[in-house]
């Protein structure tokens, strides 16, 4: 059986999947998401993973015995951008945010719909200059078990 | 002499034997990318480059080439860089003395 943080990381996935030029959104990224992050080639050009960053007591006193507030960050990152890396950039988080949009359903019963919480730039690489990154991080209330 | 000759002749006397040698090359210098091919010497460094400190880091190369000033005097962002076929492109400047200039290369 699935744990409840696999479980919400699967839906995550499910949401960022739908990223796709095809379905109006600025990038691929939804062709290349995984769940078990990896070192990868620069030739991939592009990637995107979600994962568990922490666990926490549930922030509202009605949920401590029954909820985690968990921390998912979203590192989202594209390559080829050498002279518009800002535009880039921006496109790419703006994906990511709206891949959640109207996406309710496809988180299961007693999982709060993940709430934005931050977006932070992958600090730029010598030598790698086309490529820019975000943390993109949310947070949600899940089933302790 | 000045300093800045000596030092010039003497990367200069070294990049000659070490061209001979196969340890520098020889490539094609295009100002901006789009001037006039000029040869030049050049010494080309490869290492390995990690794009974020996070779980998926992006593997990549951190190039750095070392160009002669008496043959390239204004080494530029977006210059380019032939050698064997492969073009580099300037990126950013890492070191430079009176005689040799050195940048990362993408």
């Amino acid at each position: 059986m699935s744990t409840p943080a696999w479980t919400l990381l699967t839906a995550f996935q499910t949401c960022l999947a739908r990223i796709k030029v095809a379905d109006g959104y600025h990038t691929d990224a939804g062709l290349h998401v995984t769940l078990e992050p990896r070192q990868i080639p620069q030739s991939d050009g592009l990637c995107i993973v979600p994962i568990i960053e922490s666990r926490a007591r549930a922030t509202d006193a009605a949920l401590t015995r029954s909820k985690r507030l968990v921390t998912v960050v979203v590192i989202a990152k594209v390559g080829n951008a050498r002279s518009d890396a800002q535009e880039r950039l921006q496109e790419l988080i703006d994906d990511v945010e709206r891949a959640f949009e109207q996406r309710q359903p496809d988180f299961p019963a007693g999982y709060q719909f993940p709430t934005f919480v931050e977006a932070t730039p992958v600090e730029a690489a010598e030598g790698m200059a086309a490529w820019v990154g975000a943390q993109i991080r949310f947070t949600s209330h899940i089933p302790i078990r | 002499m000045s300093q800045r000759a000596f030092l010039q002749d003497l990367d200069s006397r070294i990049m000659t034997r070490m061209q001979a040698a196969g340890m520098a090359d020889v490539p094609s210098y295009r100002a901006g990318g789009t001037g006039a091919p000029q040869k030049c010497g050049a010494y080309v460094d490869d290492a390995a480059a990690f794009f974020g400190d996070d779980a998926q880091p992006v593997a990549g190369a951190r190039v750095v080439i070392s160009l002669m000033l008496f043959e390239v005097p204004t080494p530029a962002r977006n210059d380019t860089v032939t050698i064997d076929g492969t073009v580099y492109t300037l990126d950013a400047l890492v070191t430079q003395d009176q005689s040799i200039s050195r940048w990362v290369v993408s």
